[in-house]
């Protein structure tokens, strides 16, 4: 066999398998029928009413906060009590409950965000389930939106949300980290340029760049 | 329910290696002048792409609907962003390959073993069914090093150059020919044996 080339025997069987090799018809209706219901779960920017993104603001703050809540007491119980995990966002609309915008929070590499905990006992690993694309995207969707509306400061309560549910693991990090740069320069905060440089370092083929670094000058 | 342009009806998706969607691959024409495609073309033109190419990148099959399932819904997010400085399966090469990472850590290896391929085979493969072939081809990738696998794949099933495969992951052009010769030499030393066992 010529190193350049697949020799016979790979040859015919690659040759016999590759109608077989993609998915089959079923497959290909079935993941289209469920990407249509992600994208379209909230997840078509401007498409949901502003009163309904509140309320979905509403429910991640009831989210975070449970979130919040649940390091905090895992840090502070004198015995160690298993943090339950934490349950999918509810369908019902929930009233709107403004989440405390704290400082940037850490890149999203972190294994955990920051959370103002006692300094003297470690923070526990709470037990979160993996959050589901369709949440990453609403909680972009709606940081985006809220960039749109000149609310940065909303923008940014959207990431914090958003890096505490994916534990910095999510599939939209890059989009997420984008945005979290876009609204700490648009408020000037003094630690704006370091955002940029670290999104640049973390994703030095983004599309995004240039219009950032435009952005934060 | 249709995302953007017109309807998909469901029907099968071409198998075809991506080298011969030159046109969509593009998304370029003419020169300097770039022509998003709809979703709906990047679904009917790729989905195999991308169904193979994450299948390639260790996703086994029980998590490969949801994964391919994933990289679309991130297409449909980001499409709008698609600037044309690659080739559009390099771009989804990209997302595919976060969402590959991310569906491992989630758990799951690569393909489970399989059946018996040899039971009902004679002589030669093409007394193999298609999806007898297709099994034989996926517990042999298995058997490779997620490096070599993914050269190969986007070579051998993609007709990709070298030159491309380097480009998308990020590779020297010698470190791409390298890995693909061992692949090719464990590939057909495996497709050897199926045949006579």
């Amino acid at each position: 066999m010529s190193d350049d080339h697949l020799g016979p025997y790979g040859r015919a069987l690659l040759d016999a398998a590759r109608p077989a090799l993609g998915p089959d018809p079923d497959a290909a209706r079935r993941m289209r029928a469920k990407i249509a219901v992600s994208v379209g779960g909230g997840a078509v920017a401007g498409v949901a009413a502003k009163s309904a993104l509140a309320a979905k603001l509403g429910i991640a703050g009831v989210v975070a906060a449970l979130a919040i809540g649940a390091l905090v007491y895992a840090t502070r119980s004198p015995a160690p009590t298993p943090v339950p995990p934490m349950a999918p966002t509810p369908v019902a609309v929930a009233p709107a409950v403004v989440v405390p915008v704290q400082e940037p929070v850490e890149p999203v590499e972190q294994e955990m965000p920051a959370v103002d905990v006692s300094p003297q006992r470690p923070v526990a690993k709470p037990a979160v389930t993996e959050i589901t694309l369709a949440r990453e995207v609403e909680l972009v969707d709606h940081a985006m939106a809220s960039l749109k509306q000149h609310d940065a400061r909303d923008a940014l309560a959207s990431i914090r949300i958003y890096d505490i549910e994916s534990r910095g693991r999510g599939q939209l990090a890059e989009d997420a980290a984008a945005i979290e740069v876009e609204a700490t320069c648009t408020l000037h905060e003094p630690n704006a340029t370091a955002r940029l440089t670290a999104f640049d370092q973390r994703y030095p083929r983004s599309s995004q760049h240039g219009r950032l670094a435009e952005l934060c000058k | 329910m249709a995302l953007t342009g017109r309807l998909f009806d469901g029907s099968p998706t071409d198998p075809a290696p991506t080298g011969q969607m030159s046109a969509l691959a593009q998304a370029i024409d003419p020169p300097g002048m770039l022509i998003v495609p709809s979703f709906d073309e990047v679904y009917d033109a790729h989905l195999a792409f991308v169904w193979r190419v994450v299948r390639s990148l260790g996703v086994g099959d029980a998590q490969l609907e949801d994964a391919v399932q994933d990289v679309f819904v991130v297409v449909h997010r980001r499409l709008a962003e698609f600037e044309g400085r690659a080739a559009i399966t390099t771009w989804l090469f990209a997302i595919a390959r976060r969402v590959a990472s991310a569906h491992r850590k989630k758990g799951g290896r690569p393909t489970e073993p399989l059946v018996d391929v040899h039971a009902a085979s004679t002589d030669t493969f093409a007394a193999m069914s298609r999806a007898q072939a297709a099994a034989t081809v996926q517990q042999i990738l298995a058997t490779l090093d997620d490096d070599k696998r993914i050269v190969f794949a986007l070579v051998e099933l993609e007709q990709l150059s070298i030159p491309e495969v380097a480009k998308m992951l990020e590779i020297n052009v010698n470190t791409a020919y390298s890995r693909l010769r061992l692949a090719r030499v464990a590939f057909e030393l495996a497709a050897a044996r199926a045949v006579k066992p």
